[in-house]
Protein backbone atom coordinates (compact mmCIF):
# COMPACT_ATOMS: atom_id res chain seq x y z
CA UNK A 1 0.00 0.00 0.00
CA UNK A 2 1.30 3.42 -0.79
CA UNK A 3 1.23 6.08 2.07
CA UNK A 4 0.73 9.67 0.40
CA UNK A 5 2.29 11.95 3.27
CA UNK A 6 0.87 14.83 3.77
CA UNK A 7 3.29 17.99 3.24
CA UNK A 8 3.40 20.37 6.40
CA UNK A 9 2.38 23.65 5.39
CA UNK A 10 5.20 25.04 8.10
CA UNK A 11 7.89 22.86 6.30
CA UNK A 12 8.73 25.62 3.62
CA UNK A 13 9.30 28.31 5.94
CA UNK A 14 12.25 29.58 7.48
CA UNK A 15 11.72 29.44 11.33
CA UNK A 16 11.13 32.70 13.73
CA UNK A 17 12.79 33.31 16.21
CA UNK A 18 11.10 33.98 20.02
CA UNK A 19 13.74 35.42 22.06
CA UNK A 20 13.49 34.35 25.55
CA UNK A 21 13.87 37.21 28.41
CA UNK A 22 15.76 36.75 31.46
CA UNK A 23 13.28 35.64 33.79
CA UNK A 24 12.64 32.72 31.50
CA UNK A 25 15.91 31.55 31.39
CA UNK A 26 16.11 31.39 35.22
CA UNK A 27 12.81 29.61 35.62
CA UNK A 28 13.94 27.03 33.34
CA UNK A 29 17.04 26.34 35.33
CA UNK A 30 15.10 26.47 38.63
CA UNK A 31 15.87 24.65 41.67
CA UNK A 32 12.69 23.94 41.97
CA UNK A 33 12.41 21.13 39.32
CA UNK A 34 8.67 21.22 38.52
CA UNK A 35 8.89 24.39 37.90
CA UNK A 36 11.60 23.60 35.29
CA UNK A 37 10.34 21.12 33.84
CA UNK A 38 7.01 22.94 33.02
CA UNK A 39 8.81 25.51 31.33
CA UNK A 40 11.03 22.76 29.56
CA UNK A 41 7.26 21.76 28.11
CA UNK A 42 6.57 25.10 26.88
CA UNK A 43 9.96 25.19 25.04
CA UNK A 44 8.81 21.99 23.89
CA UNK A 45 5.35 22.85 22.44
CA UNK A 46 7.28 26.14 21.13
CA UNK A 47 9.78 24.64 18.96
CA UNK A 48 6.70 22.03 17.39
CA UNK A 49 5.18 24.84 16.44
CA UNK A 50 8.81 25.70 13.83
CA UNK A 51 10.00 28.47 16.57
CA UNK A 52 13.80 28.53 17.61
CA UNK A 53 14.46 30.23 20.77
CA UNK A 54 17.08 32.69 20.85
CA UNK A 55 18.42 35.05 23.37
CA UNK A 56 20.33 38.27 23.00
CA UNK A 57 23.49 38.48 24.20
CA UNK A 58 22.89 41.17 26.90
CA UNK A 59 20.70 38.63 28.43
CA UNK A 60 24.01 37.01 29.46
CA UNK A 61 24.79 39.26 31.46
CA UNK A 62 21.80 39.67 33.32
CA UNK A 63 22.20 35.62 33.83
CA UNK A 64 25.33 35.14 35.15
CA UNK A 65 25.37 38.22 37.38
CA UNK A 66 27.11 37.58 40.12
CA UNK A 67 28.44 33.95 39.66
CA UNK A 68 31.63 32.42 39.66
CA UNK A 69 33.78 29.02 39.33
CA UNK A 70 31.07 26.29 38.80
CA UNK A 71 28.06 28.03 38.77
CA UNK A 72 29.34 30.57 35.99
CA UNK A 73 30.49 27.52 34.21
CA UNK A 74 27.61 26.06 34.36
CA UNK A 75 25.18 29.15 33.63
CA UNK A 76 26.92 29.86 30.89
CA UNK A 77 26.91 26.67 29.03
CA UNK A 78 23.05 26.20 30.12
CA UNK A 79 22.74 29.63 27.84
CA UNK A 80 24.81 28.86 24.94
CA UNK A 81 22.09 25.88 24.41
CA UNK A 82 19.72 28.79 22.91
CA UNK A 83 21.05 30.52 19.49
CA UNK A 84 22.72 33.57 20.35
CA UNK A 85 21.92 37.20 18.46
CA UNK A 86 24.66 39.56 19.01
CA UNK A 87 24.66 43.29 19.85
CA UNK A 88 25.18 44.61 16.74
CA UNK A 89 25.60 48.52 16.20
CA UNK A 90 22.00 47.75 14.56
CA UNK A 91 21.01 47.17 17.29
CA UNK A 92 21.82 49.57 19.74
CA UNK A 93 21.05 52.16 16.86
CA UNK A 94 17.25 50.58 16.61
CA UNK A 95 16.82 50.34 20.96
CA UNK A 96 17.85 54.02 20.33
CA UNK A 97 14.80 54.70 18.36
CA UNK A 98 12.40 52.27 20.07
CA UNK A 99 13.58 53.92 23.74
CA UNK A 100 12.82 57.39 22.13
CA UNK A 101 9.75 55.92 20.54
CA UNK A 102 8.40 55.30 24.30
CA UNK A 103 9.84 58.23 25.74
CA UNK A 104 7.50 60.07 23.34
CA UNK A 105 4.61 57.90 24.90
CA UNK A 106 5.17 58.75 28.61
CA UNK A 107 7.37 55.55 29.40
CA UNK A 108 10.76 56.62 31.34
CA UNK A 109 11.82 53.36 33.22
CA UNK A 110 12.28 50.69 30.21
CA UNK A 111 15.43 49.11 30.83
CA UNK A 112 18.89 49.60 28.58
CA UNK A 113 18.75 45.58 28.60
CA UNK A 114 14.74 45.79 27.28
CA UNK A 115 15.34 47.87 24.66
CA UNK A 116 18.02 45.66 23.31
CA UNK A 117 15.96 43.15 23.38
CA UNK A 118 13.26 45.11 21.91
CA UNK A 119 15.22 45.75 18.83
CA UNK A 120 16.25 42.79 18.21
CA UNK A 121 12.73 41.03 18.13
CA UNK A 122 12.04 44.08 15.68
CA UNK A 123 14.97 43.54 13.81
CA UNK A 124 14.92 40.34 13.43
CA UNK A 125 10.64 40.43 12.51
CA UNK A 126 10.21 38.05 15.73
CA UNK A 127 8.72 37.31 19.31
CA UNK A 128 9.91 38.04 22.79
CA UNK A 129 8.59 35.62 25.26
CA UNK A 130 8.53 37.31 28.84
CA UNK A 131 6.56 37.36 32.25
CA UNK A 132 7.23 41.11 32.89
CA UNK A 133 4.37 42.24 30.98
CA UNK A 134 5.78 45.98 31.86
CA UNK A 135 8.58 45.63 30.20
CA UNK A 136 7.20 45.56 26.51
CA UNK A 137 4.09 47.66 26.59
CA UNK A 138 1.77 49.04 23.89
CA UNK A 139 1.37 50.53 21.85
CA UNK A 140 5.09 49.29 20.69
CA UNK A 141 4.30 45.35 22.23
CA UNK A 142 1.52 43.48 21.72
CA UNK A 143 0.65 39.90 23.47
CA UNK A 144 -0.21 37.72 20.75
CA UNK A 145 -0.71 34.69 22.92
CA UNK A 146 -0.71 34.14 26.66
CA UNK A 147 0.57 30.63 28.67
CA UNK A 148 -0.42 29.99 32.11
CA UNK A 149 2.82 27.64 33.00
CA UNK A 150 1.31 25.76 36.00
CA UNK A 151 3.87 23.73 37.89
CA UNK A 152 3.79 22.62 42.00
CA UNK A 153 5.51 24.09 44.72
CA UNK A 154 5.31 21.96 47.93
CA UNK A 155 2.22 20.25 47.81
CA UNK A 156 0.32 23.40 46.34
CA UNK A 157 -0.09 24.50 42.34
CA UNK A 158 1.25 27.18 40.85
CA UNK A 159 1.16 29.91 38.24
CA UNK A 160 2.98 32.12 35.97
CA UNK A 161 1.07 33.80 33.65
CA UNK A 162 3.83 34.26 30.35
CA UNK A 163 3.24 35.90 27.11
CA UNK A 164 4.64 35.88 23.66
CA UNK A 165 5.17 39.58 22.62
CA UNK A 166 4.80 41.03 19.08
CA UNK A 167 6.61 44.26 17.98
CA UNK A 168 4.20 46.50 15.92
CA UNK A 169 6.60 46.43 13.24
CA UNK A 170 4.78 48.40 10.85
CA UNK A 171 3.81 51.17 13.54
CA UNK A 172 7.50 51.89 14.86
CA UNK A 173 8.93 51.73 11.50
CA UNK A 174 6.27 54.14 10.72
CA UNK A 175 6.61 56.50 13.66
CA UNK A 176 10.51 56.52 12.94
CA UNK A 177 9.77 57.58 9.69
CA UNK A 178 7.50 60.37 10.81
CA UNK A 179 10.22 61.53 13.94
CA UNK A 180 13.03 61.51 10.95
CA UNK A 181 11.17 63.56 8.78
CA UNK A 182 10.19 65.73 11.43
CA UNK A 183 13.69 66.55 12.26
CA UNK A 184 15.17 66.61 8.78
CA UNK B 1 1.25 29.23 14.92
CA UNK B 2 3.92 31.86 13.08
CA UNK B 3 1.46 34.88 13.08
CA UNK B 4 3.70 37.44 11.00
CA UNK B 5 3.36 37.58 7.61
CA UNK B 6 6.85 37.23 5.30
CA UNK B 7 5.05 39.38 2.68
CA UNK B 8 5.02 42.25 4.64
CA UNK B 9 8.05 44.52 3.68
CA UNK B 10 9.31 46.85 5.85
CA UNK B 11 12.17 48.79 5.44
CA UNK B 12 14.77 50.91 7.99
CA UNK B 13 17.00 52.97 7.73
CA UNK B 14 19.43 53.43 9.69
CA UNK B 15 22.62 55.24 9.81
CA UNK B 16 25.17 52.87 9.93
CA UNK B 17 23.67 51.23 6.51
CA UNK B 18 24.25 53.12 2.96
CA UNK B 19 20.50 52.08 1.61
CA UNK B 20 17.45 51.34 3.62
CA UNK B 21 17.68 47.61 4.86
CA UNK B 22 14.23 45.36 5.09
CA UNK B 23 13.58 44.15 8.68
CA UNK B 24 13.09 39.75 8.88
CA UNK B 25 15.07 36.70 9.31
CA UNK B 26 18.68 37.07 9.81
CA UNK B 27 19.08 40.65 10.17
CA UNK B 28 20.62 40.18 13.04
CA UNK B 29 24.00 38.22 12.95
CA UNK B 30 24.38 35.39 15.01
CA UNK B 31 26.93 35.28 17.84
CA UNK B 32 30.14 33.33 16.69
CA UNK B 33 29.69 30.84 19.73
CA UNK B 34 26.16 30.41 19.10
CA UNK B 35 23.88 27.01 18.10
CA UNK B 36 22.26 26.89 15.13
CA UNK B 37 19.81 25.86 16.29
CA UNK B 38 18.16 24.55 19.97
CA UNK B 39 18.17 21.06 20.96
CA UNK B 40 15.42 20.71 23.49
CA UNK B 41 17.21 17.45 25.26
CA UNK B 42 20.71 19.64 24.90
CA UNK B 43 18.81 22.12 26.93
CA UNK B 44 17.15 20.19 29.40
CA UNK B 45 20.23 18.56 30.29
CA UNK B 46 22.00 21.70 31.23
CA UNK B 47 18.92 23.05 32.97
CA UNK B 48 18.94 19.56 35.07
CA UNK B 49 22.90 20.68 36.03
CA UNK B 50 22.10 24.40 37.04
CA UNK B 51 18.79 23.12 38.81
CA UNK B 52 20.94 21.21 40.88
CA UNK B 53 23.27 23.69 41.54
CA UNK B 54 20.16 25.27 43.08
CA UNK B 55 21.54 28.50 41.23
CA UNK B 56 18.47 30.03 40.58
CA UNK B 57 15.93 30.23 43.38
CA UNK B 58 13.21 32.17 41.03
CA UNK B 59 10.63 32.29 44.33
CA UNK B 60 13.37 33.47 47.22
CA UNK B 61 14.31 36.16 44.27
CA UNK B 62 10.74 37.55 43.57
CA UNK B 63 10.02 37.21 47.28
CA UNK B 64 12.59 40.09 48.28
CA UNK B 65 12.35 41.80 44.95
CA UNK B 66 8.74 42.43 46.48
CA UNK B 67 9.96 43.58 49.93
Amino acid sequence: MIQIKKKNPLSNRSPQYIFIDTNIIQYSGDKNKSKSQAFFDLFDNLKKQRYELAISEIVIVENLHGFYGRQYEKAYIHLSKFIKKIVSENVLLSSAQIGGLYKDEGFQDIEMIDKIIAATAFLEKSLILTRNHKHFPPPFFECIQWFPVVFKTGSYLNTIDVCLYEPRYKLIARRIREKERGNS
Amino acid sequence: MNKVLRGDKILISLPSETKPIEIGFGTVPISGTSVSTVSIEELKKSAREISELGIYDTDKEEESAKQ
